[in-house]
C-alpha cells in the first residue's frame, strides 16, 4: 500500500540485514522522534539502528509546529539551526469570533523575552526529517535501514528479537533494547498487545494545505464561528515555501471520503479567503483525533516515544513536541544504563517524567477541546458566554482556548531532583527546564551542552562537573535567583535538578548521584 | 476566607427581581448564555479559585439531592 504515499525525497530499499545479528539499540521508526532519537544517542557515541517501513521521506500533511522547547533540544543536537532557517518564525496568536475582524484575544506565546528561540517555528514535517536524515549521514554509528517493515517481535528479560520484512526478504535480528518510535498505529505497541487508554473525540477537521501568494502575518490566526464556516471553527497558519495550513472544524456526522474531495474543499477555501485568491493544492485530509496514553511507557527492554505512547489533539501542537520531549529526556538516561553507569531501573525515572509530560499535554488538549467542541447545551452557552465577554472585557480573555500551546513540562516530583534545603529562593526549581539568557556573545543554552553542568555566581569550590560563571550577568542571576555564591546543577537534558545557597562538592556529587538513578 | 452561606446582602428582593427581570422575554437558550455571563462575570469579581470550586460544589450538591432539580 506504501505507493499510495506521497514521496518527498525517494531514497530506495536497504538491503537485507545479516540474519541474527546483535544489535545493543534499535529504534523503530523514522519520524522527527525516531529520527531526533537516533541522533541524541549517536552524539553520545552510541551505536544504533534505525528501520524505517517506507524507503522514502514522505510528503504529505502532518505537524507543522515545532516549540522552542523542540528548538533548544535540536540545539543541543546540533540542528537547531537549520531548522529555524528553514522555518517560519511566530510567536503571536490571534483569536476572532464571528464577523468582527479584530481579534477578541491575542497571545504572545514567548513572553520571556532575551532567548535565543522564538516561541515556535512551522515547518513541514518532511522538512525536519530531511534535515534530521542529513544530519545522522555523518555518524558512521547510525544505521539507517529504509524499507524494513517489523512484523514479528519476540520480548525476553534481556533483549528483543525482531522479525523485519523487506521488498528483498525478511530476516531477524536480537537487540539488547527496543525504542518505539513508530508513532499512533504502532506496529511494535500492537505485537506487544499492551493498552492505548483514553477518550476519543466525536468531532472532524479538514485540513487544507495550499500554495499560494500570501500577504498574511507569520501568526496563528483562529477562529470561532466565522461567516465562511459558521458554528464551526478554523485556523489560519504560514508554512515555508508559500504553503499555508488551512484547518476547517467540519462537525461530527459527516461524509469524511466527500469532505476532502476538491469540488468540496475549495468553496470553503475561497469563502475564507476570496473568491480572487489563486492557489493550488497541496495536501487536503480529515482527522479525527484522540487524547490517550500508554499505562506505561517502559517494558522492560522496550521503550515507547511519541505518538506510539501517547495522543493529542492537534491544537496545542503537543503531538511531535511532547515526542521530543520524550526522546531528551531518555537519551542521557539510556546512555548511563548502555554503560553501566545506572542501573536498568533508573529508566522508571524516564516512565515517571514523561508520563508526566504526557498527562499535562493530554490535560491542556481535553480542555482545549472541550472548548472548541462544547459537548452539551450548558458548554456550549458557557462557550459562547466566553467569547462575548472577550471582545469588550478584559477578563474573559484568558478563557479563550483555541489550544494551549506546548511548552515545556516541568517534574515537580521528580525523584531524580534534591530539593531546595536552604532558604526561599525564586527562579527556575529543580525539575523544571533550563531558562535560556544571553551571555557574553553566546546564549546560556548553547553552554550548557549535553551532560552536567554547574551554574555558579562566583562560587570558588571545586566542582566535579564544568562550570559555567555568570558572575556579573545580571539577567541569569536574576533568572536562576543566584545570589553571589549560589550555583544550580543542571541535567544532561537541561534541566535544573539541585541549587544551594552554599555549594560544596559533596552536596554536588551527592545531587549528581541522585541524578543518576542512586537511592536518594 | 470560606464560602459566605449566611444572608449578605441588604435587599435580596431588590436583587432577585433584578435578575428576572434581566431575563424577560428572552428564551431558554439565551437565558442559559445570560446566566452564563453574568457567572462569568460574579467569577471574575470574587477571584477566588477555592471560593468559587466550593460554590461549583456546593451548587452541584443540590442538583444531586433526588428530584431537587426536576421538579416542574
Amino acid at each position: 500500500m506504501t505507493t499510495a504515499i506521497p514521496v518527498h525525497r525517494p531514497i530506495g530499499a536497504s538491503p537485507v540485514g545479516t540474519d541474527g545479528a546483535h544489535l545493543e539499540t534499535l529504534i523503530v521508526g523514522a519520524g522527527p522522534v525516531g529520527l531526533s532519537m537516533a541522533l541524541d544517542l549517536a552524539r553520545r557515541g552510541r551505536k544504533v539502528t534505525v528501520l524505517s517501513r517506507l524507503d522514502f521521506i514522505a510528503a504529505g500533511s502532518k505537524g507543522i509546529c515545532y516549540s522552542k522547547r523542540s528548538l533548544d533540544i535540536w540545539d543541543r543536537l546540533g540542528v537547531g539551526q537549520a531548522m529555524v532557517d528553514r522555518g517560519v518564525v511566530w510567536n503571536l496568536g490571534k483569536v476572532f469570533w464571528g464577523e468582527n475582524t479584530t481579534p477578541i484575544y491575542e497571545f504572545d506565546l514567548l513572553p520571556v523575552k532575551d532567548q535565543r528561540r522564538p516561541a515556535f517555528i512551522n515547518l513541514q514535517q518532511y522538512h525536519v526529517e530531511a534535515i534530521l536524515v542529513d544530519a545522522l549521514a555523518a555518524y558512521p554509528n547510525v544505521d539507517i535501514r529504509w524499507g524494513h517493515e517489523v512484523t514479528g517481535l519476540d520480548v525476553r528479560a534481556d533483549g528483543v528479537s525482531v522479525t523485519v520484512e523487506t521488498p528483498d526478504g525478511r530476516y531477524t535480528l536480537n537487540t539488547d533494547w527496543l525504542i518505539a518510535c513508530d508513532g499512533n498505529k504502532s506496529t511494535v505497541r500492537g505485537l506487544m498487545g499492551l493498552d492505548f487508554e483514553g477518550r476519543v473525540f466525536e468531532d472532524n477537521f479538514l485540513i487544507a494545505d495550499i500554495k499560494m501568494k500570501g500577504e498574511h502575518p507569520a501568526e496563528r490566526w483562529f477562529w470561532f464561528d466565522p461567516p465562511f464556516n459558521p458554528g464551526q471553527s478554523a485556523l489560519m497558519h504560514k508554512q515555508p515555501d508559500d504553503v499555508w495550513r488551512l484547518d476547517f472544524q467540519l462537525g461530527w456526522n459527516i461524509d469524511r471520503e466527500a469532505a476532502m474531495r476538491p469540488e468540496n474543499v475549495e468553496p470553503l477555501v475561497r469563502a475564507m479567503l476570496g473568491d480572487q485568491i489563486e492557489f493550488e493544492r497541496e495536501w487536503y485530509s480529515v482527522y479525527t483525533f484522540q487524547c490517550r496514553r500508554m499505562q506505561r511507557f517502559v517494558h522492560g527492554r522496550v521503550l515507547f516515544a511519541g505518538d506510539s505512547a501517547h495522543l493529542v489533539s492537534p491544537f496545542g501542537a503537543r503531538g511531535a513536541n511532547g515526542g521530543l520531549a520524550d526522546i531528551d529526556n531518555l537519551g542521557w538516561k539510556l546512555e548511563r544504563v548502555l554503560e553501566g553507569k545506572a542501573p536498568e531501573s533508573f529508566l522508571e525515572s524516564y516512565n515517571h517524567e514523561a508520563i508526566t509530560t504526557a498527562d499535562e499535554n493530554i490535560l491542556n488538549s481535553t480542555r482545549s477541546t472541550d472548548f472548541l467542541t462544547p459537548k452539551s447545551t450548558a458548554s456550549a452557552a458557557y462557550r459562547d458566554a466566553v467569547l462575548s465577554l472577550a471582545g469588550e472585557y478584559p477578563f474573559a480573555r484568558p478563557f479563550v482556548n483555541s489550544g494551549r500551546l506546548s511548552t515545556a513540562v516541568s517534574y515537580p516530583a521528580s525523584p531524580l531532583s534534591t530539593p531546595d534545603e536552604d532558604g526561599d529562593w525564586d527562579g527556575v526549581a529543580p525539575g523544571s527546564p533550563a531558562l535560556d539568557a544571553p551571555i557574553g556573545e553566546d546564549w546560556l543554552l548553547g553552554r550548557l551542552g549535553g551532560g552536567f553542568r554547574l551554574i555558579a555566581n562566583g562560587w570558588q569550590g571545586e566542582a566535579p562537573v564544568p562550570v559555567i560563571d555568570v558572575t556579573g550577568e545580571a539577567l541569569i542571576v536574576d533568572r536562576y535567583d543566584l545570589a553571589p555564591g549560589s550555583a544550580c546543577l543542571i541535567r544532561p537534558d537541561q534541566y535544573v535538578t539541585a541549587r544551594w545557597r552554599k555549594p560544596t562538592p559533596q552536596k554536588i556529587s551527592a545531587a549528581i548521584a541522585r541524578a543518576e538513578g542512586a537511592a536518594a | 476566607m470560606s464560602l459566605e452561606t449566611k444572608p449578605n446582602i441588604a435587599r435580596p428582593d431588590d436583587i432577585y427581581e433584578a435578575l428576572i427581570a434581566a431575563q424577560a422575554g428572552m428564551s431558554e437558550a439565551e437565558s442559559l448564555r445570560f446566566s452564563a455571563r453574568l457567572i462569568l462575570l460574579l467569577i471574575n469579581q470574587i477571584g477566588n479559585d477555592a471560593l468559587v470550586k466550593d460554590a461549583i460544589r456546593a451548587a452541584r450538591a443540590q442538583a444531586q439531592e433526588a428530584g431537587s432539580d426536576r421538579r416542574a
